[in-house]
């Protein structure tokens, strides 16, 4: 049974929210609604009531996904349609609006949505150009086969391993084709598959120019073997992930504990 | 899981038409997946994850915070930072601010990995920048506009619409949990300034050095387009 306490708490707690939703009049002759939520930055959303009465988030949540550099994963995720559904949310053109401006159900569940919304999505801040993956992986690649190297002299079982990591330029009809290592095996080509943290088309068009090179020797030479070498391959769109898995022979993933060796291995063989 | 097969992942991963003229089909391409699939299996269920170690949560101090205000120079990744324009609003003024990841000595390691610069903007109030580790709270705002009456700097003076920054105040808290925010209006900044003035004031302000020599401009608004040789 709710007693007199709890309602009286129960009151001070409603008070309390519907007093933090304010409005102040703001550019356009639009009037700004703050609302009690708050976003993951934390800051309070608003909506936008606009002269002639249309309810807008003014293309704040769309402009800070472009910033965020997630609004591929946006356009392509596949919650989308649900998303909008169940927040009531329409995109027109750059802005997010509620489905039915007359319902306060489908206001309240538009808010929430655009509070959520950022939520879904990892933002991808650039990092420096210089990519880091690439010499990681020619670490790992080195410091494995160091410790396989036939020698006993440290400084030469290092130089044997360096010959093995570095890239390898191979001519074909007129152009050069790459092997970001130089494995034993002439027709083996290694890809080093970075980019990790670019945005979701970057990626994409990252894993397809690193399969090109496979692909044309191929036509001439059809011995040649792609070995693919990534952190972590979920972090790439499914389609270049399958791109990868069909077309080439292992991908060596370093997230995984002797991923090393086995790249020693395939350099050495 | 790998659900395409053939051509089709070729088709998805945007590469090639299928049978581009004076080459042979793609069909003819040798196909791998059972064996490639199999292999990569095998290597899931024998290679454990390695983990990395969780790094211990961390308070910022207010010391730490005031001492990073002044951190010369704050790096950014990949610069310079430039505004694009966006295209799916009407106003001139409507940009695009890149995230970009901003180093530091001084944050400790668990901000100083996830710091970054981005901005939004508003048709109705105009063009915001954040500075805000991914994921957790501002640590520093700069807005075009500020509609909600009147606010008071830290130097006592007196604003009603117009731009300022927001800096932490982790000194004083009315609640007792939650930093209070101070406002900063300098010099630079004035009524009716445009997004790339805001920027420019607030970059030179907080020392965030992205290697551009020129002022930063207002884009043209026939953007641009990415060329395949950033890959």
């Amino acid at each position: 049974m709710t007693n007199e306490i709890q309602l009286e708490i129960f009151n001070k707690i409603k008070l309390a929210i519907c007093d933090t939703v304010q409005y102040n009049e703001v550019g356009k002759n639009a009037i700004e609604v703050v609302t009690p939520f708050l976003d993951w930055k934390g800051a309070q959303v608003s909506i936008f009531i606009t002269e002639d009465g249309r309810i807008t988030d003014g293309g704040q949540v769309l402009s800070q996904l472009k910033s965020l550099r997630v609004i591929d994963d946006f356009n392509n995720w596949e919650f989308k349609l649900d998303f909008f559904q169940r927040s009531r949310v329409q995109r027109v053109r750059g802005s997010l609006q509620p489905i039915d401006n007359e319902s306060v159900t489908d206001i309240l569940k538009y808010v929430q949505g655009i509070t959520r919304l950022p939520n879904f999505f990892e933002p991808k801040p650039i990092h420096t150009t210089l990519d880091k993956f690439p010499n990681i992986a020619r670490d790992v690649a080195l410091n494995a086969l160091i410790d396989i190297a036939p020698h006993d002299d440290f400084d030469k079982r290092k130089e044997w391993a360096a010959k093995f990591v570095k890239a390898r330029h191979i001519p074909l009809n007129g152009f050069d084709i790459e092997s970001d290592m130089s494995p034993n095996k002439y027709c083996r080509l290694v890809k080093i598959i970075s980019h990790a943290t670019s945005s979701t088309s970057d990626r994409r068009q990252h894993v397809s120019a690193k399969v090109l090179d496979s692909l044309l020797w191929k036509r001439d030479e059809p011995d040649v073997e792609l070995y693919i070498v990534a952190d972590d391959l979920d972090v790439y769109p499914p389609e270049s992930g399958n791109l990868l898995k069909e077309e080439s022979e292992e991908i060596i993933q370093l997230k995984f504990d002797q991923s090393g060796a086995r790249l020693a291995e395939v350099l050495t063989e | 899981m790998v659900s395409g097969r053939g051509s089709q992942a070729w088709y998805g991963a945007g590469l090639l038409n299928p049978c581009p003229s004076g080459t042979r089909g793609f069909e003819s391409l040798p196909r791998r997946l059972d064996k490639s699939l199999l292999l990569i299996l095998s290597l899931n269920r024998e290679a454990p994850i390695n983990l990395t170690r969780k790094r211990p949560p961390v308070r910022l101090q207010s010391t730490i915070y005031e001492a990073w205000l002044s951190e010369n120079p704050k790096l950014v990744d990949d610069g310079p930072i430039e505004l694009k324009p966006d295209l799916d609003c009407e106003d001139d003024d409507a940009v695009i601010l890149d995230s970009h990841h901003v180093n530091s000595e001084i944050l400790p390691e668990h901000y100083a990995d996830k710091t970054m610069i981005f901005g939004e903007y508003n048709e109705y109030t105009g063009f915001k920048i954040w500075i805000t580790p991914k994921g957790f709270d501002y640590l520093l705002m700069a807005h075009q506009t500020h509609y909600r009456g009147n606010f008071v700097t830290m130097d006592g003076r007196t604003f009603g619409n117009y731009p300022h920054f927001h800096e932490l105040d982790l000194y004083r808290s009315s609640d007792g949990i939650y930093p209070e925010t101070r406002r900063i209006v300098i010099e630079s900044l004035y009524s009716g300034m445009d997004s790339a003035r805001l920027l420019e004031a607030f970059m030179s302000y907080y020392n965030i050095e992205d290697g551009h020599e020129n002022t930063i401009g207002l884009p043209s608004r026939s953007g641009r387009q990415r060329g395949i040789d950033e890959f």
